[in-house]
């Protein structure tokens, strides 16, 4: 039989095989910290793309909501949450008057209680194409034609092919088009003409009452962009000193969107000082088992010195159990966190309730790359405090040691 | 030339505020192909005696040579590597690598230095020669105490050095298997491998050419086989 | 404990897990679905988690046999076997069955995924365990570090 060379790679993996116990607590602790440093930068990556969809996606600079109404249209915004609350549509036309304003356009939200495919309530979203800006900028990119009568755009999150038919509230709607993932609420968003809504909200009326269904001339939003040169504070202002007592209130998109952000620093410092403290951590639990089991380990490594071994060889072994130790808990640690956040990353974005967008492959496997390196080399730098003082201890002193 | 000259050799150890000479001007001449035996009572330095003869202790005075080469001057990366390719070491006690298998505990040594090659089969070899082929894959924890020596005996052996160096590698076995021991020593005297030992004063009698007694840290040869007990 | 039995208990284990994900650990969406005539009945991922609760008893049946397994032919066996159903617990959730159109629903970000996982992991495993289970003819396993 040929038997295995004796090279320092065996010795230390044998040596890291008959120690099971102590090696694989050291894995995880390296494992763990990978976990942390991959986990965490994919979590960080996801939401600041969530917040640049959400910047970039989200066109007006000012929305008017009725009365009331500002929290349940962030929350229909960012996650989706379906709401209903109308104004008259004259708003739209009041609002374009206001100075400052340059573009207008309306739309009606309404929620459905389940929609056909599952007992989900979805937010249906009816946008006037003629008007629009917010909506068709970013829709044009992936559909051609704009939305006929009757057809749907669907959010990501809605497992429906173009082409399919979908139904809500009894109606049947044709899928044109389903839409990027953006991270938002619009993801579990369906897209619509006015007309189109209007109908459903008519229809809808037969398992709970809308009041689109009997007032033509409802909306839920206008949206507003500035003329270049407009304060939007300023602008918002002349809005509610004008129509706030007929109900109308704004929502600024900027302070949307500092929101989330100030929110996500909060939560990106939280990670990165998880991720400091586990890196500190491990070295210094690493470092600190290296050098207690080098104690441990004197007569042994002594034994080495008597039978021939170079300072180097021995510090090159001690090197290599380190190496091998980082090498195995750092890739374990990032598959680990691999196989949590990318199959459970609805359920994350469900969790931390902001806009969550996954970064491309490129920047992932960055991620992985930095993370891993990182991580790895925390075994080794552990272990050189210990592999320097090999040369120093008294061989013939510690082979004399458990006589 | 002598294989190993030694000039003067003085260890003091600190106890406290005073010194104490374990090993005191001690000079020994060991020519290529000798068997000598080193008897004294515990406590007399032939333990430290031998660890400065195998570079793993600085004399406080006086002089190692090996085959010439002076101990004294040798870079550690050298005396290393002369360590592990020409002389055969058994300190005294246990010394197995408990994570390795007998077998591995016997090629190790060779694998300590850059080597090309295959030791297996001079392992394998050495294994037989000492009784324990039918324990290679076993670990060093399931042997006797001296099934364990002659695995660090085949050990020693197993670069094929110039001199084997074994510290009471006697001690705490039985009449019969001291005597296997010793007998296996002779045979590998036999070969031309230069040995010298310390061991019981009665397991020595018999084997050796020279046997010498350390006193005090002082080493004088004995003349006759009687003198030991004199 | 040996190394041969010790690979049993991991896969019953595993199976033993693969039956607690839809039913203790993620459930699936819990709601009906109403009919037009006003009956209910359970949606698509409620089935697919009843099918998962099936081919998780399969699985830990093979870890048991596995356990008791001692011939290298018949551990590779059982590992194929256990990989085959693995994969059919994957396509299950997937296309077999499916679940809900709405990724946002309870079964698309937990039931669904774990299953994922615990498969895929399984199916590694089982790679891992063909391999080593030795040469065939050899009797028993080789006894390893
Ligand atoms: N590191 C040390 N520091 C201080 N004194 C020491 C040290 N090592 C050995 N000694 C002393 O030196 C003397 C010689 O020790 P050595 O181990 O060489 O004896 P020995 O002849 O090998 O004895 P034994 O037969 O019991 O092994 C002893 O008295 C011991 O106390
Ligand atoms: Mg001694």
């Amino acid at each position: 039989m040929k038997q295995l060379s004796l090279t320092t790679y065996v010795i230390a993996l044998n040596n890291l095989r008959r120690k099971k116990g102590r090696s694989l607590s050291l894995i995880l602790l390296s494992a763990l910290f990978s976990f942390m440093l991959f986990g965490g930068a994919i979590l960080i990556k996801s939401l600041e793309n969530g917040v640049t969809s959400l910047s970039n996606r989200l066109g007006a600079d000012i929305m008017a909501v009725p009365y009331g109404y500002e929290a349940d249209l962030q929350s229909a915004l960012l996650r989706g949450e379906p709401s209903t609350f109308y104004f008259d549509s004259g708003v739209t036309d009041d609002v374009a008057g206001i100075e400052g304003v340059q573009r207008t356009s309306p739309q009606i939200y309404i929620a459905t209680l389940r929609a056909g495919c599952c007992s989900y309530p979805i937010q249906l979203i009816g946008y006037d194409p003629e008007t629009d800006f917010i909506i068709q900028p970013w829709l044009s990119s992936q559909v051609g034609d704009p939305l006929a009568e009757g057809d749907i755009y669907v959010g990501s999150s809605i497992n429906a092919e173009p082409g399919q038919m979908l139904k809500f509230f009894g109606i049947t709607f044709r899928v044109a088009a389903r839409l990027d993932k953006t991270g938002m609420g619009f993801d579990t968003s369906v897209f619509m003409n006015l007309d189109t809504a209007r109908k459903a909200a008519r229809e809808s009326e037969r398992l709970q009452e809308n009041p689109v269904a009997q007032d033509e001339n409802l909306i839920s939003s206008v949206m507003i962009k500035l003329a270049n040169g407009y304060d939007v504070k300023e602008v918002a202002n002349r809005i509610l000193q004008a129509y706030a007592l007929e109900g109308v209130h704004v929502v600024v998109a900027k302070n949307v969107i500092s929101d989330v952000s100030g929110s996500l620093n909060g939560l990106t410092v939280y990670i990165v000082i998880l991720a400091a403290v586990l890196g500190v951590l491990s070295v210094v639990v690493l470092g600190v088992v290296f050098s207690v089991t080098f104690s441990e380990r004197r007569k042994e490594f002594s034994l080495y010195r008597v039978l021939g071994a170079t300072k180097g060889k021995l510090a090159g072994l001690v090197m290599m159990e380190s190496v091998l130790i980082s090498l195995a808990g750092s890739l374990s640690g990032i598959a680990a966190a691999a196989l949590v956040v990318f199959p459970f990353s609805t359920y994350i974005q469900s969790i931390v309730n902001l806009p969550y967008l996954q970064p491309s492959v490129g920047v992932i496997l960055a991620a992985a790359g930095i993370s891993f390196l990182i991580s790895f080399l925390t075994g080794p730098l552990a272990a050189l405090c210990t592999a320097l003082k090999l040369g120093k201890f008294e061989i013939y002193t510690a082979i004399r040691e458990n006589e | 030339m002598m294989l190993l000259e030694v000039d003067q050799l003085t260890k003091e150890y600190r106890r406290g505020e005073n010194t104490f000479t374990a090993v005191d001007h001690v000079s020994l001449s060991v020519a290529a192909g000798e068997f000598i035996s080193i008897i004294g009572r515990s406590g007399s330095g032939k333990s430290t005696f031998l660890n400065m003869l195998t570079g793993l202790l600085k004399p406080t005075s006086g002089s190692v040579f090996f085959d010439g080469i002076s101990l004294e001057n040798l870079p550690d990366d050298d005396l290393s590597r002369l360590r592990n390719a020409r002389i055969g070491y058994v300190p005294q006690g246990v010394s197995a690598l408990a994570n390795f298998s007998v077998f591995d505990n016997v090629r190790l040594p060779f694998f300590l230095d850059k080597r090309e090659g295959d030791i297996s089969g001079r392992a394998s070899f050495l294994l037989e020669e000492v009784g324990l082929q039918h324990l290679a894959d076993m670990y060093p924890a399931q042997l006797s105490g001296g099934e364990l020596r002659r695995v660090f005996i085949a050990r020693a052996l197993v670069n094929s050095p110039d001199i084997l160096i074994a510290d009471e590698p006697t001690s705490d076995l039985d009449v019969k298997s001291a005597a296997e021991v010793m007998q296996l020593f002779s045979r590998i005297h036999q070969t031309g491998t230069t040995v010298l030992i310390v061991t019981h004063e009665l397991d020595a009698l018999g084997f050796g050419n020279r046997v010498l007694k350390m006193d005090s840290g002082r080493l004088a040869e004995c003349l006759s086989a009687e003198a030991p007990f004199g | 404990m040996k190394n041969r039995n010790l690979k049993g208990l991991i896969v019953s284990v595993w199976g033993l897990l693969v039956i607690l994900v839809p039913t203790v650990i993620f459930p699936p969406c819990s709601h009906m679905l109403e009919l037009v005539d006003g009956g209910t009945v359970p949606m698509k991922c409620f089935w697919s988690g009843r099918a998962e609760i099936g081919i998780g008893f399969l699985i830990l049946c093979g870890g048991l046999l596995l356990f008791f397994a001692k011939s290298a032919e018949t551990r590779k066996f059982i590992s194929v076997s256990t990989l085959l159903t693995s994969l059919v617990g994957i396509a299950v959730p997937a296309f077999l069955i499916g679940g809900c159109a709405m990724e946002t629903m309870t079964c698309r970000t937990t039931t669904f995924p774990a299953l994922y996982v615990l498969h895929a992991l399984l199916i590694l495993f089982c790679v891992v365990s063909f391999f080593s289970a030795g040469e065939v003819g050899s009797g028993t396993t080789k006894a390893s570090l």
